[in-house]
């Protein structure tokens, strides 16, 4: 009897000692994945750094850039989250049909301001753009949870496309490939194919940081950086920071979603019934990954990378395939934490944002207009768990 | 007294054991060949990943393989010039195409014609200091369809 006792209390103690180990709290906004190893947690906070690390001329920024540190856009409500800067990213349909990025002008990102130096040499406060160029404006989405779409394997993605819309619901998804033929999943023209080149990219086009990856300099508006203007010597930014400063990007963990009560609940359900998951795929798998936090988790973004026509009001710049009124999907994972939303910000809440996607998209506007007022109300509950 | 080996080889366990050495030794063998592949397949990342892979160009020898999208060809002048980069920063890089052009992919009487803005190509080069030079050129990807404006 007390034998059995005893075995009942260490049970007892066992189950709740494993229920503690299975369900740790979720993480909380800008903390890392769950389940990093101590020094994958470390490489962590050393990223943080770099990405919260404010340049100056003197330390590389520039001669041309948009921001002088990751996090000075990456900011609300931490480290990693939104911004209220908007750029301008610049292309142009050629003749023959095909994008151009204007790249011998300084495409496809046109930098808004300009160092001393550089000003005082050539009296330009800014990148000009090209006449004649397209011009589109770009908002600063999060990158929460972006380390696991950068773990989806290219086929999950490629088996969500159907470009001929062969099951005639009206959405076609497509992939974009970047210029050496890779798919692209990052950009709002789903243009980079992987996290840590458009971390690498970003460091140059947004502030002028040259690094490993991309060791030359953005041009002036496709002319040579004048004498003088650009002292440090490249690479700006070590391989060491720019490794971690991909470490902190990779490893930040998805925002936990709100718990659903009864109406959110019903709203979960009208998002799939009236097609949005059409397009916001609710959720993606990684594929196999040196790292356990990133292997073979499931990730609901409610994004399928894809290219989508928004339809030509929405519509701006083109880039690698994509025509200027497709977009890739945005994710909706920490869609409560934007305070302006579509890639254009032209939409300040989440039924303005439904309302003004047209194209494949038409068809879903139309049934949520046609909502009862509980479940359109439904509906908004639930994405603003998300 | 027969030694213990000839007493092993009629035991009954080690008689089945030895009729499954074949199947072990298949299995081996199928082990070895996925091991290969792995191996060839780890190989072959850095090339299908592109030229930007970071220190793929510091090489002594400057020898370098692009793979990129054609964004100009001046056959007059044999140049070539490539949409290269990294994320949203991107760089034109103008090659010097070989003497005579012969473009892996295309047909030998078209190879000139094969290489339109738009197409994917990848092309061995070296850097000299007037230039970068292409040894061969291969046609990946023909130029996609025009973008709807």
């Amino acid at each position: 009897m007390k034998a059995a006792g005893l075995a009942l209390v260490v049970l007892t103690a066992v189950n709740t000692l494993g229920a503690g180990g299975a369900c740790p709290p979720a993480p909380q906004l800008g903390d890392p994945l769950r389940g990093l190893s101590r020094e994958d947690l470390e490489r962590f906070a050393q990223g943080k750094e770099v990405f919260e690390r404010a340049f100056t001329p003197e330390t590389g920024l520039g001669p041309l850039f948009n921001a002088d540190a990751c996090g000075e856009c990456h900011e609300d409500p931490v480290v990693g989250g939104t911004g209220d800067e908007v750029e301008d990213h610049a292309a142009l349909v050629g003749v023959d049909g095909l994008c151009d990025q204007l790249v011998e002008l300084g495409g496809p990102v046109f930098q808004q301001h300009a160092t001393p130096l550089l000003e005082a040499a050539v009296g330009i406060d800014r990148e000009p753009l090209p006449p004649g160029a397209t011009v589109a404006t770009r908002t600063t989405p999060d990158i929460f949870g972006f380390g696991l779409l950068d773990a989806v394997p290219d086929r999950a993605i490629l088996a969500l496309a159907d470009p001929a819309d062969r099951d005639h619901d009206g959405v076609s998804g497509r992939p974009n490939y970047f210029v050496d033929g890779r798919l692209g999943r990052f950009g709002r023209k789903a243009f980079v194919p992987a996290l840590s080149e458009f971390n690498r990219g970003a460091f140059v086009a947004e502030m002028g940081i040259t690094n490993p990856g991309q060791p030359t300099e953005e041009s002036i508006g496709g002319k040579p950086i004048p004498p003088g203007v650009d002292p440090v010597a490249e690479p700006e930014l070590g391989a060491e920071d720019t490794d971690r400063a991909d470490d902190f990007v990779r490893f930040l963990a998805p925002p936990a979603r709100l718990p659903l009560d009864r109406e959110g609940e019903l709203g979960r359900i009208t998002f799939g019934a009236i097609g949005c998951a059409s397009c916001h795929v609710p959720s993606l798998t990684t594929g196999g990954n040196r790292v356990p936090a990133l292997s073979y988790k499931t990730v609901e973004a409610y994004t399928d990378l894809l290219l989508h026509d928004m339809g030509a009001e929405r519509g701006d710049i083109c880039l690698g395939e994509a025509e200027p009124g497709e977009f890739r999907t945005e994710p909706l994972m920490g869609l409560r934490f934007m305070t302006v939303l579509l890639h254009d910000g032209k939409a300040k809440t989440i039924e303005e944002a439904i309302l003004l996607h047209g194209g494949e998209a038409a068809g879903a506007v139309a049934r949520f207009k046609r909502l009862a007022a509980a479940k359109r109300a439904a509906l908004l509950e639930f994405l603003k768990s998300l | 007294m027969k030694p213990l080996g000839v007493h092993l080889r009629h035991h009954p366990a080690v008689r089945a054991w030895m009729g499954l050495l074949p199947l072990v030794a298949a299995l081996l063998v199928a082990l070895a060949a996925f091991a290969l592949t792995l191996r060839a397949l780890a190989r072959s990342v850095p090339e299908a990943h592109g030229a930007e892979a970071p220190g793929a160009s510091q090489g002594p020898a400057r020898m370098e393989r692009l793979v990129a999208t054609v964004k100009a060809v001046d056959l007059s002048a044999g140049t070539l010039d490539l949409v290269t980069g990294v994320g949203l920063s991107l760089r034109i890089h103008r090659v010097h195409l070989p003497a005579p052009l012969r473009v892996k992919g295309a047909a030998p009487e078209s190879s000139s014609a094969a290489l339109t803005r738009g197409c994917i190509v990848r092309v061995e080069c070296h850097e000299t200091t007037v230039g970068t030079y292409a040894s061969t050129v291969e046609l990946l990807r023909a130029a996609p369809r025009g973008v709807k404006p």
